[in-house]
C-alpha cells in the first residue's frame, strides 16, 4: 500500500524510484574522495533538497544519482536498475532525468522554444509535436509571452524557468536540480522556488536539489545534509508537516518519506557517521 | 570556409583548365567529322616528330576514306606579336580545313592559286595582337602577307595564324614533312573506322618504311594520350592535391576549435541525453554545412577565374571556358568529402567528452 506520493506504508514498500547504495567517487587525478559510502533512497513525488558547503560533496551526488557520472564504487539504481549493468546512460538520462543547472546552459542561439525542444531530440515525440509540447512547456513555466526570445533576451530568472522547462520535455520521472537559484536574485528564486514546489504539489513530480540557501533548502519537504562527502542527516523539513501515513505502525514519523533503515532504527534514515560538525536543529537525533 | 572556398578555388579553376584545354582539342576534330588521327607512334609530343606527307596522300588513296588533312602544326614566336609562342597550322592548298574558316576580314587561302606568304590569322590573336588584313608578320626570319582574319567555330584555332602546309613546311624547316593527318572515314561506324585504322597502321605504314611507326588514333583516345594535355592535368591535379590538403588541414583546426570553444555546449547537450553519436552528425553537419558554404564561393570564384584565365593573352584560344557540370559537381563533392574527413576526428572527441567534466569547462 501506499499514499498519494507512492511513499511506503506499513512496511510493505514500493521501490524507490533512485537509490545510492554504498556509493563513493574519487578522483584519481587529485586523489580526492569526493563521496564516502553514501546510501539513500528517493521515492516517487518526494521533494528533497540537499544542503552542504562547498566540497562537501552534494554536486558529485548528482552527478551519480543524474548518471551523469558513474561511481567507483556503489552502485545507483534508477527505477529498480542498477545503472553499471546499463551500457548507453544517455538515453536513460535523456528519457527519466531532467535537469536543470546553477548556470542554466541554454543554448544562447536558439529561442526558448527551441531550447526546451533540445532534450526531444532523444524522445520519443515526433517532430510536428515538439513545437506545440515546447510551448506548453513554457505556459506551465510561465512564459508563453516568451517562447521566441533568446536567452540573452530573458532575465536570469526567466532563462531558469525556461531550463525547467527544458527539463521536463521528454516527461522525466524525476529533476535533479543543482543550485538553481545560484545565479538568481531573491524574488527570482523564490520564483523558481514556487514553481518546483508547484510542480510537486500539482504534478507529482520527484524533485532532487541542491541548494546554499537555507531558507529556500528548508521549502522541500525532506531536506538531506553533506559534508565531506558523507551524508550527514536525512531529515523531514521542519517547515513542513509530515504527511500522515496510516496502518499498523502508522507512527506518523518521517518513516514515511525516508528509505528503509540500515540501521535497524526503524526510520530509514541512511546513517552516515557521525559528523563532527554541529548538526543542524532538525538532524533526525541518532538512536544507534 | 575560407580554407575550403581557396582549395575549392583551385580545383575547379585548375581542373577546368585542364578539362577545357582537353575539351577544346577534341572538339576541334570531332566537330569536323574526323575519325582518326594519324601521328607517330614513337612521338613524345605529336608535335615534336613528323611523318611524311606522302602517307597522308596514300591513306586519301583507301577505299573507306572520305577526305585527308595534312597538317604541319607547331608554336613559333611571331616578331610582331611580342615573345610569346603563336600556333602555327600549315594546312595542303585546297583542303577542306579551309572552308571550315569564316572569314570576317579579307580573303582566305581557298585554293592553290592563293598567294604564297600569305597568311590568315584567328580573330583573338588579330585582336589580341592588333593584327589587321593587309600587314605583314614575320615567322622564324621570313615575312607573311595577312590576307584574312577569321573566325572558326574551334577556339583553339582563334589564337592561330594559318598558312599553306608548303609555305609553312619552309617556315618551320620541314620540308616534305607533316605533324600528323586527319581522315574522314566513309564509314564512320566502329567497323568502318576500324578497318581503316588497319589499313593506316599496316599497309600504309609499311609501303614507307614506317611499319610500327605510324598509329591512327580516334579523336577521344589521341586527346587522352596527348602528352599536353596529361601533364596539365596532372599539374592541375597535383596543385589541387595540395589546396585540398590545406582545405583539409583548415577544417582540421576549425572544427578543433570549435569543438573547444563549444565544450560546455556539448557538455550540456551530453548531460541533458544527446547520444554521443548524435553530438558526433551535430559536429559533422555543421563541417558540411560550413563547407558547402565554401564549396559554393569556391566554385564560383574557381568559374570566374577559369573566365579571367582563359582572356589572358597567353592562352588566349588555347583554353575554352566553358564549365561543364562535372567541374561543378566536382568542387561540391570535393567541399562535402573534406569537410566530412576534417571534421571527423574532431567531431569524434567532441562526441567523447563526459558532461561533468564538459560542464566544468570555462
Amino acid at each position: 500500500m501506499s499514499n498519494n506520493n507512492g511513499r511506503r506504508v506499513n512496511g510493505s514498500s514500493e521501490s524507490p524510484i533512485l537509490r545510492a547504495d554504498h556509493v563513493s567517487k574519487l578522483y584519481t587525478d587529485g586523489q580526492v574522495t569526493a563521496l564516502v559510502d553514501v546510501s539513500l533512497e528517493i521515492y516517487r513525488g518526494e521533494y528533497v533538497s540537499i544542503m552542504g558547503h562547498s566540497g562537501s560533496g552534494k554536486s558529485t551526488l548528482l552527478n551519480m544519482l543524474g548518471m551523469l557520472d558513474r561511481p567507483t564504487s556503489g552502485e545507483v539504481f534508477l527505477d529498480g536498475q542498477p545503472i553499471s549493468q546499463v551500457r548507453n546512460l544517455d538515453t536513460l538520462r535523456a528519457q527519466k532525468i531532467g535537469f536543470v543547472f546553477q548556470s542554466f546552459y541554454l543554448l544562447p542561439v536558439l529561442s526558448a522554444m527551441e531550447n526546451v525542444q533540445v532534450p526531444m531530440f532523444e524522445g520519443s515525440l515526433p517532430l510536428a509535436q515538439r513545437p506545440k509540447k515546447a510551448v506548453e512547456l513554457l505556459e506551465l513555466v510561465k512564459l508563453s509571452h516568451r517562447v521566441n526570445h533568446l536567452p540573452q533576451q530573458l532575465s536570469v530568472g526567466e532563462r531558469q524557468r525556461v531550463a525547467i522547462a527544458r527539463a521536463l520535455a521528454n516527461d522525466p520521472l524525476l529533476l535533479l536540480a543543482d543550485e538553481p537559484t545560484g545565479n538568481l536574485d531573491s524574488k527570482s528564486a523564490d520564483t523558481v522556488f514556487d514553481l518546483f514546489a508547484q510542480l510537486h504539489r500539482e504534478r507529482g513530480m520527484t524533485i532532487v536539489l541542491i541548494t546554499h540557501s537555507e531558507d529556500l533548502g528548508l521549502r522541500a519537504d525532506r531536506v538531506i545534509r553533506m559534508a565531506d562527502g558523507r551524508l550527514m542527516s536525512d531529515a523531514r523539513s521542519p517547515g513542513i508537516a509530515p504527511k500522515q501515513t496510516s496502518g499498523a505502525n502508522g507512527s506518523g514519523s518521517d518513516s514515511g518519506i525516508l528509505g528503509p533503515s540500515q540501521s535497524g532504527s526503524g526510520l530509514g534514515l541512511v546513517r552516515p557517521p557521525r559528523p563532527k560538525s554541529i548538526l543542524p536543529p532538525f538532524a533526525i537525533p541518532d538512536h544507534g | 570556409m575560407t580554407g575550403m572556398a581557396v582549395a575549392v578555388t583551385a580545383v575547379v579553376a585548375l581542373v577546368g583548365l585542364a578539362d577545357g584545354l582537353s575539351k577544346s582539342m577534341k572538339k576541334l576534330y570531332t566537330d569536323r567529322g574526323v575519325s582518326l588521327i594519324v601521328t607517330r607512334s614513337d612521338s613524345v609530343s605529336p608535335l615534336g616528330v613528323t611523318l611524311p606527307v606522302k602517307v597522308a596522300e596514300d591513306i586519301e588513296k583507301l577505299d573507306g576514306v572520305a577526305a585527308t588533312c595534312a597538317g604541319l602544326v607547331d608554336f613559333q614566336t611571331v616578331e610582331e606579336c611580342g615573345t610569346e609562342m603563336v600556333g602555327i597550322q600549315g594546312w595542303p592548298p585546297g583542303n577542306y580545313m579551309f572552308r571550315e574558316l569564316t572569314i570576317i576580314a579579307g580573303e582566305n587561302l581557298l585554293d592553290q592559286n592563293s598567294k604564297t606568304k600569305s597568311v590568315v590569322v584567328g580573330i583573338k590573336l588579330a585582336s589580341v595582337k592588333n593584327l589587321k588584313v593587309g600587314q605583314t608578320i614575320t615567322i622564324s626570319d621570313e615575312k607573311f602577307h595577312i590576307v584574312g582574319v577569321f573566325n572558326s567555330s574551334q577556339d583553339i584555332e582563334n589564337g592561330m595564324v594559318v598558312m599553306q602546309l608548303g609555305d609553312a613546311q619552309d617556315a618551320l624547316g620541314k620540308k616534305g614533312m607533316m605533324t600528323g593527318c586527319t581522315v574522314k572515314v566513309k564509314n564512320a561506324s566502329e567497323e568502318g573506322i576500324a578497318a581503316v585504322r588497319a589499313q593506316i597502321e599496316g599497309p600504309v605504314a609499311a609501303a614507307r618504311g614506317l611499319a610500327g611507326k605510324i598509329r591512327a588514333k580516334e579523336p577521344d583516345e589521341f586527346v587522352r594520350q596527348n602528352n599536353q594535355v596529361k601533364y596539365a592535368m596532372a599539374f592541375a591535379l597535383m596543385t589541387s592535391a595540395i589546396a585540398l590538403f590545406i582545405g583539409f588541414i583548415g577544417v582540421l583546426n576549425t572544427m578543433f576549435m570549435s569543438v573547444f570553444e563549444r565544450t560546455r555546449e556539448i557538455g550540456i547537450l551530453r548531460a541533458i541525453g544527446w547520444r554521443p553519436a548524435r553530438v558526433m552528425q551535430m559536429i559533422l553537419m555543421e563541417s558540411v554545412l560550413l563547407s558547402i558554404g565554401g564549396g559554393v564561393v569556391g566554385t564560383l570564384c574557381g568559374i570566374g577565374l577559369i573566365k579571367l584565365l582563359s582572356r589572358l593573352p597567353t592562352v588566349n584560344g588555347i583554353v575554352q571556358a566553358a564549365i561543364s557540370v562535372q567541374i561543378v559537381v566536382l568542387g561540391f563533392a570535393i567541399a562535402i568529402i573534406v569537410g566530412l574527413v576534417g571534421a571527423a576526428f574532431p567531431a569524434y572527441r567532441g562526441s567523447r567528452l563526459l558532461p561533468t567534466e564538459a560542464l566544468r569547462h570555462e
